[in-house]
Parts: C-alpha cells; sequence; structure tokens
C-alpha cells in the first residue's frame, strides 16, 4: 500500500501519519514513573532534572492558582536518579524498561547502531563516560584471602596496632642522594580528575578530603587552580599532552609530579573539552583562550620513544630540584610488562597503571569497551617483571581502574601494587548514580559540570566529610582483612600473592596472576 | 607450635650437647616428631679454613651424582660418612656426607668464574660469594638431595624426628661447642622432609624458629632478586638468607639488620627524642618494606660469633633468656633452663619486637 493511500484511508477520522525519521527514535530505557497519590505536584523533580526527561503539564487550578502535575519525557532519563532521591514525598522511582528485540545476539547493539545512524543528528563515533561496564569477567572477584586458622594468631585490629603507612617513590641504593619518598598514611590515592571534566568544588573536596586523611589528591591534566595552591603537601600535579595550566606556580605547589602518558578507559586516545566548557576560570587555570578547544593529543608530542619519556622525566626533575617525585601514569595494555620496566630504567620514581576498568570523563565507547586489559593482570605482570629484573624494590607501583571496595584495594597490593588510585569511588562517594554522561556536562548531581547553578548542588564540606568517611571505612575494612592474615604491616602484603587463591579461573589465568588454585 | 633452644658461652668454654639434647626434650610437646636438628659451631677447629658441607641423599644415584658435583666445583679435602648411630625411633634416614671444601676444582687453580652480580672486595668475601652460588646451585641441580649446612667449623645435623632421637642418632651427646641451637619441629606449613628440619644454615648464618611467616611471600620474592633461591618448601630459610644479604653481603650491623627485619612501629619511630637515631631507624624501615618480618615469630639467629634472639613486634611467641655465668641461654620455656642452667642468676621475658644480641667478644651486655 502506498504512502497517499494509507493517509487517504485514515484522513477521515484523525490524519495519521507514519513516519521513517522515527525509524531511528531511540527506545526508552529508563524513565521516572510517578506516584500521584504521594506527589504534591512540587515540581522539585522538573528543577532537579538536568537531562529534559521530566515536564509539567497543567493538572487543575486550585484556589486560583494553576498546579502543574510532573510526566516523563520518556526521553532522555539515563538512571541518574537524582530525581528520585530529591522528591520530598519519595513518589519518584526509575523503572529500567529493558529493551525487547527478538535477536538476542543484537539485542545490545541495535540501539547504539541507531544513534549513529539517526538522520536528526550527523553520524558520529558514540562517547560515553566512567570506566567500561563490559561484562568480563572480573578478576578481583575471583580472587579469596587466606586467613589464619590454629596455626598462627589473627591479628585484632581492635586490640592490636595495624599499619597502613605507605612510602612511595625510588629507594636508590647507589649514591649518596636522599631519595625523596611520598608519604602516605594509606595505600590509597585519589586519582586524577581535570578542573574541566569536574568543577572546582569538587576539587577543592578532594583536596581537603587528601588532607585530612594524609594521602594525595591529583590535579589531572587541567592545571592547578589558585584556590588549590595550600594542599600542596597532598598535591599531585598532572603534565598530560596537552601540557595544561604547567608553570613555576604549578611545580612549586605539589608534592609530587605525574606524566599522564595514557589512561584505562581510553588507552592511545587523547582528549578534548570542547569550547564552550572553557569558562573564564578554566582558560586561567589551563592557560589557554576562553571558549577554546581544549585538546590533548593523543602522543605527547615530545615523546615518540622512551628515551624521549627520560628527558621529559629529567626536565621536570630539574625544574623541581629533585625534591619531588615524578609518577609516569600508563593504560594497561599487552605489552604492559617490558613497558613499566623501560620506564622505570628511564628514572620514573613511582609508576602507575590504569586497568581498562578506568574512568573517563569522556571516551569513544569502542575504546572504551575494547582497549586495554584488566588492572589485575597487568599490575601482576609488571611486577613480575620488575622483580626478574632485579629493579621492583627501587620504584614504586601503583593500581588504578575498577576499584570498587576495601578488598579490591587489598587484591591489587597483593598482585604487586604499593598503593592504588581510586576515582569513580571518589564520585560514588559524592553521590553519583553512575549514568556514564559526564561528557554531556549536565550532571545532575554538580559532579561533572562546571555550569555553576549546577555546581552549587555540591556542597564542599559535606562532600569532603563524604571522602574521608569513605576512606576512613574502608581502611578499617582492610585492617579487618589483614588481621584476619595475620599480618600487620600493609608492605608484608605487597605482591603477596601466597595470601591469595584463585577460584573459577583456568590455568593460564592462574599463571600470569602468580597465584595458585584454591586448595592448593 | 616448635620449640627452640640457643646458647652461646662468652667465656671461651663449652656447653655440652647432652646437655641441649634434655634441654630440647623436656619441651616434647612443642614438636611432634615430625623434625629436630642442632647447630654446633666451633666442632671441626682442626679444619676451620674449610667450607664444612653437611649433605642429605636420598639414595646411592644421588650421592653418586652429589659428590660428582662437588668435586666438579670444589677442592675437596676430605670426604666421608657422617658418622651416625642407628636409633629406633629413625627408621629411616637419607645418606648422610660430610666434606671439608674449599672454592676451586679439584687438582685446578681456584676458577672463581661464575660469580653473582654481588661487588665483592676481598678475597673471603668472593669465596663466601662462590659456596653461596655453589650451594643454590646444587639444591636446585641434583635431584634428592640438598646442603644441610656449609659453613667453616660448624655444621647442622637435623632430620625427620624427636629432636633427642635425631641428636642421638648424629652423637650430638658427644659433642661440645661454645655455641649451640635447637630446635623441635610441629610442621604447619609444610609436609615434612629432612630439609625442612631446622635448624636452617647458609654459611656461617644459622637460625632456628618458632612461628609461621605470612610474609614469606613479599620476602622470597626480595631476595629472589639478589640470588637467593628458596628451594627449601618452608618459611624460615628466607630469615637465613636476610642475615647472609644484609650483614654479610652489605655489611649492616646486626642491630639494624634486626630493625630491618622488625622495625618498631612508625608511631614509635616517630617518638623517638634522639633525631640522628629516628631518621636512621625510618630509613632503614622505608628502603627495606619486602624485608620486614610479618606473622608470629620467635627466632634464635648465630653466626657463631654473635646470637640474635627476636620476638615479633607483637610477642606472638614465647621466648625467654636466662644467664649463668658467662653463658647465656634462649629458649622457647623456662623447663629448659633447669637442665641447662639450675643455677642461673637471672632469667627474663623478651620483649616483642626488641632484639638481643650476644657477642662472644663484649660479654654479656642483655637487656634482661
Amino acid at each position: 500500500m502506498s504512502q497517499d493511500k494509507l493517509n487517504s484511508a485514515s484522513s477521515n477520522e484523525k490524519e495519521l501519519q507514519l513516519d521513517m525519521l522515527k525509524n531511528w527514535k531511540r527506545p526508552v530505557k529508563y524513565m521516572p514513573v510517578f506516584d500521584y497519590d504521594r506527589c504534591t505536584r512540587c515540581g522539585l523533580c522538573a528543577a532537579a532534572c538536568t537531562w529534559g526527561e521530566i515536564r509539567l503539564i497543567p493538572e487543575k487550578v486550585e484556589d486560583g492558582k494553576p498546579v502543574s502535575i510532573p510526566v516523563a519525557n520518556r526521553s532522555s532519563c539515563g538512571a541518574c536518579h537524582y530525581c528520585e532521591r530529591q522528591c520530598p514525598e519519595e513518589a519518584i522511582t526509575i523503572v529500567d524498561t529493558p529493551f525487547v528485540s527478538s535477536h538476542r545476539y543484537w539485542r545490545g547493539d541495535q540501539k547504539n547502531l541507531w544513534r549513529q545512524v539517526d538522520p536528526n543528528k550527523p553520524g558520529h563515533v558514540l562517547l560515553i563516560s566512567t570506566g567500561s561496564d563490559s561484562e568480563l569477567i572480573s578478576y578481583f572477584d575471583r580472587l579469596m584471602f587466606d586467613a589464619c586458622q590454629v596455626t598462627n594468631p589473627p591479628v585484632d585490629p581492635l586490640r592490636e596496632p595495624i599499619e597502613l603507612r605507605t612510602y612511595l617513590g625510588r629507594r636508590d641504593f647507589n649514591g649518596n642522594t636522599k631519595p625523596t619518598l611520598l608519604e602516605t598514611r594509606i595505600p590509597i590515592l585519589f586519582s586524577a580528575m581535570s578542573y574541566g571534566s569536574i568543577n572546582l568544588r569538587v576539587q577543592i573536596a578532594d583536596a581537603k578530603a587528601a588532607r585530612t586523611l594524609g594521602t594525595f589528591w591529583n590535579t589531572g591534566e587541567g592545571g592547578l587552580h589558585k584556590k588549590l595552591n595550600d594542599y600542596s603537601d597532598n598535591t599531585i600535579v598532572q603534565v598530560a599532552s596537552g601540557r595544561f595550566g604547567v608553570n613555576p606556580r604549578f611545580f612549586r605547589n605539589c608534592s609530587a609530579v605525574e606524566i599522564k602518558i595514557g589512561q584505562g578507559a581510553k588507552p592511545g586516545i587523547g582528549g578534548h573539552l570542547p569550547g564552550e566548557k572553557v569558562t573564564e576560570e578554566i582558560s586561567r587555570t589551563r592557560m589557554i583562550p576562553q571558549g577554546s578547544d581544549a585538546l590533548s593529543p593523543a602522543p605527547h608530542h615530545d615523546i615518540y620513544s622512551i628515551e624521549d619519556l627520560r628527558q621529559l622525566i629529567y626536565a621536570i626533575k630539574e625544574t623541581t630540584g629533585y625534591k619531588k617525585p615524578v609518577l609516569v601514569k600508563v593504560s594497561a595494555v599487552h605489552n604492559i610488562a617490558p613497558i613499566v620496566s623501560g620506564i622505570a630504567r628511564a628514572g620514573a620514581d613511582i609508576i602507575a597503571i590504569d586497568g581498562f576498568r578506568g574512568g573517563t570523563g569522556a571516551a569513544p565507547r569502542r575504546i572504551r569497551q575494547s582497549m586495554g586489559i584488566p588492572i589485575e593482570v597487568a599490575i601482576s605482570a609488571a611486577d613480575r617483571r620488575l622483580r626478574e629484573e632485579k629493579i621492583r624494590h627501587e620504584v614504586s607501583l601503583i593500581a588504578a581502574g575498577g576499584i570498587r571496595n576495601s578488598a579490591d584495594v587489598l587484591k591489587a597490593i597483593c598482585l604487586g601494587a604499593d598503593a592504588v588510585y581510586i576515582g569513580t569511588a571518589v564520585l560514588v562517594a559524592l553521590g553519583c548514580g553512575l549514568c556514564q554522561r559526564c561528557y554531556a556536562s549536565k550532571c545532575s548531581y554538580g559532579i561533572t559540570t562546571n555550569r555553576a547553578d549546577l555546581a552549587g548542588r555540591i556542597d564542599i564540606d559535606i562532600a569532603s566529610q563524604a571522602l574521608v568517611g569513605l576512606i576512613r571505612a574502608w581502611s578499617d575494612e582492610i585492617k579487618e582483612l589483614m588481621g584476619g592474615m595475620g599480618i600487620n604491616t600493609i608492605g608484608s602484603l605487597v605482591g603477596n600473592r601466597e595470601r591469595l587463591r584463585g577460584v573459577h579461573l583456568t590455568s593460564e589465568e592462574l599463571d600470569v596472576l602468580g597465584v595458585k588454585q584454591a586448595g592448593k | 607450635m616448635c620449640g627452640i633452644v640457643g646458647g652461646i658461652d662468652t667465656t671461651g668454654g663449652t656447653i655440652k650437647g647432652s646437655d641441649f639434647i634434655e634441654a630440647i626434650s623436656v619441651q616434647h610437646d612443642r614438636g611432634n616428631g615430625l623434625g629436630g636438628g642442632f647447630a654446633a659451631y666451633g666442632i671441626y677447629p682442626e679444619f676451620d679454613r674449610y667450607y664444612a658441607l653437611h649433605i642429605a641423599c636420598n639414595n646411592e644415584r644421588s650421592a653418586k651424582r652429589a659428590d660428582e658435583f662437588i668435586r666438579s666445583h670444589l677442592y675437596v679435602k676430605i670426604a666421608e660418612d657422617m658418622p651416625t648411630k642407628d636409633v629406633k625411633n629413625i627408621p629411616w634416614h637419607p645418606l648422610l656426607k660430610r666434606y671439608f671444601t674449599f672454592p676451586g676444582p679439584s687438582n685446578e687453580d681456584l676458577k672463581l668464574s661464575n660469580l653473582g652480580p654481588t661487588t665483592v672486595h676481598d678475597e673471603e668475601a668472593m669465596l663466601d660469594a662462590y659456596m653461596k652460588k655453589f650451594v643454590f646451585n646444587f639444591n636446585s641441580t641434583i635431584p634428592e638431595a640438598f646442603v644441610m649446612s656449609c659453613g667453616k667449623n660448624m655444621g647442622v645435623f637435623k632430620g625427620v624426628g624427636y629432636p633427642e632421637d635425631i641428636g642421638e642418632f648424629f652423637l650430638v651427646d658427644r659433642m661440645e661447642a661454645p655455641v649451640w641451637l635447637v630446635h623441635s619441629r610441629f610442621p604447619t606449613n609444610t609436609q615434612s622432609w629432612w630439609g625442612g628440619a631446622h635448624p636452617f644454615s647458609l654459611l656461617e648464618w644459622s637460625v632456628v624458629h618458632n612461628g609461621e611467616i605470612t610474609s614469606y611471600g613479599v620476602n622470597r620474592n626480595y631476595l629472589r632478586m639478589f640470588g637467593y633461591d628458596c628451594s627449601l618448601r618452608t618459611d624460615t630459610e628466607v630469615i637465613s638468607y636476610m642475615f647472609d644479604l644484609f650483614v654479610r653481603e652489605r655489611h649492616l650491623p646486626v642491630e639494624d639488620t634486626c630493625t630491618v627485619l622488625s622495625p618498631p612501629l612508625w608511631k614509635e619511630i616517630e617518638s623517638i627524642q634522639d633525631k640522628e637515631r629516628r631518621d636512621s631507624i625510618l630509613q632503614l624501615r622505608q628502603y627495606y618494606p619486602q624485608a620486614l618480618l610479618n606473622g608470629p615469630f620467635a627466632i634464635l639467629v648465630t653466626n657463631g660469633h654473635e646470637m640474635v634472639a627476636m620476638n615479633d613486634n607483637l610477642k606472638l611467641r614465647p621466648l625467654v633468656g636466662a644467664i649463668r655465668g658467662g653463658q647465656c641461654f634462649f629458649s622457647s620455656e623456662e623447663c629448659s633452663f633447669e637442665i641447662l642452667c639450675p643455677d642461673r642468676e637471672k632469667t627474663w621475658m623478651l620483649k616483642g619486637g626488641k632484639p638481643e644480641i650476644v657477642r662472644m667478644k663484649e660479654g654479656l651486655n642483655v637487656a634482661g
């Protein structure tokens, strides 16, 4: 039947239109459902939602005032749960409406493909934020800790001291220079999140918490805002391929300098902060013109091989008078072991490895989902290679990317890390609903946005208290775990695979992790 | 659970082996018959230039290969069967050999090639490094054979059985020595075998240990980087290698080595008033976190000139000391002192993480 006939056949009643453009209309995945008996029509939800999912429509007139009722647009909910949490009457539930496809293999990709061919928008690379949500197994989940029974006593952390203090940096046994080590009271550091990807209020909360806890926060590649000068004892500044905000003040007000080569979520990929997000403050901090795109090239244009990295490491050491350790952060990739060995020999004091679960403000979806390797195997391979080359004791390793809880922290340490970086966990601690849309800069929680009205949703003191609470809780849990293993200082667990056993892993996987099968 | 006893005579006199057999036998219940052993120093004065190799081989074939291996790498002054006595409670024992040797192939000049990457400064250090490498090569290449001890003028006598039976078997009751270590084993980590009995020894250092080293994985990884293969399937061997690495190779004082192995808590370090001492201890702990021993332990370590008695920080294993005249004794239980030194002047309990170091030359200068 032709289009015309169809139209005319129905034209008697109401004009019905079929529209090919609707072929690409995205099916609704999540949506708020309102309990109108509880709803008081206050309208807070519509104000809270930054994604345009909730609109208010007139319902009636009461006492001469119009009353509006919230309805779901069924267009843009990403299950961030902000409206649900903010609703004073608890009248909202976010529901998951699974996309029904008869084709099991294609089920997940159909929607994404439609987004890419949607004629309303030109074909585009799919963007995504946070770390990979791939259904690949987590090795962390398949590793179990040892515990003391009979032959040696567990240590009770409520009665005996259990020490988490860690020193990171190069132990130089040759020569007389006294090494500079980073002292952290807990082996957990806040990972790099740049000013731009998150707003200044979140960075201040991060820095405050790091100071209270005696650990470090990391500026990310967006430079160091002058308001954060005071936190220099707890600050790691980052030099990335864009070299944003790298100036004398930046080097003065830090404890260590990190060279970012790669990021777990997007190995081999640069960054792009669109010009409209480069506000006056961000432009000052990054030292770029207001409104211009902040582009981080994929490679550092002065690092095309390991010897170039060595030059940059020593350029930074010269700049900082050899008083500040230099970290090098790389993505966990297939060849990570020799890469780490090369970085150690190039003079880095601390090497951070970021696994494929590591977070990002924005990355191409295909990169995030299919590039890089898990941190568990990467840290284990790096630790083993450094030992085989007899230089493991000279440098420190930091594991990053996919650390969700205190047990993950300790497992990463047992696999060879001296400490870990956490990033996503920091955001979740501030309330983040993990809707994976940080790139949109509309974060309803006010975390990954620089819109002043939204950033105002973050209370710096409450946020830093939440972070302090998180790390204190994790520290206590780590002490419980260590006590159960009969170990009272964290250093005795670094690379101590004897205290781990694997379940549901192949012999090859166990071999790479260096862990024995449970029962052995 | 294990039982340990040690003694050192600083006056130049000796202590009878039979006393130590009796002293460990009164701690009978601390062992379960799956391991016992003795280390005695100053027992081969007539051959004190030579490295005394005590070798155990499971069968004639391995003994033959061991003999060939030794003769191709070392000059052999004397090769003999270890004098032993049949004992009812030792139903089986490996072939036990004793060699007095010196580095260098037989009938040839010393060949000190293939030394490890260690920096050696003098001839003695070179010889020691060669012997160390020899022992690790021996243990890894000769199947069903291992080196019990390889130091000069000392020897380890150990095996599977109660220590009193092992002592009788090796004729320890006929020996006299100024320095002794004794062990009774109740294995909990690994299956028992002759090589797994204590004391563990490398060159002049020997150790007996009661406890479990939960940091074993870290310590072993660290030692491997410096050429120490941990092949004896038990955690204790790392302690003897640590002393060899820090004291013999790196020339760290014994006190500092003890600090590395069992340092004070960070808070305790911070509260030290003397800045120089505080910085030095802080640095030792910052530099060598992989050498720190974690878990419950009581250990006695000696090189024949000095004896170290040390407990873990939390004092999770018993260790007591006693003094009589110029002699100093350490034991898991005080009952052993009733045999060794019933007329002792002093008995004291060692504090957790505070090592006692007794030196031949300095005489008795202990906290107790």
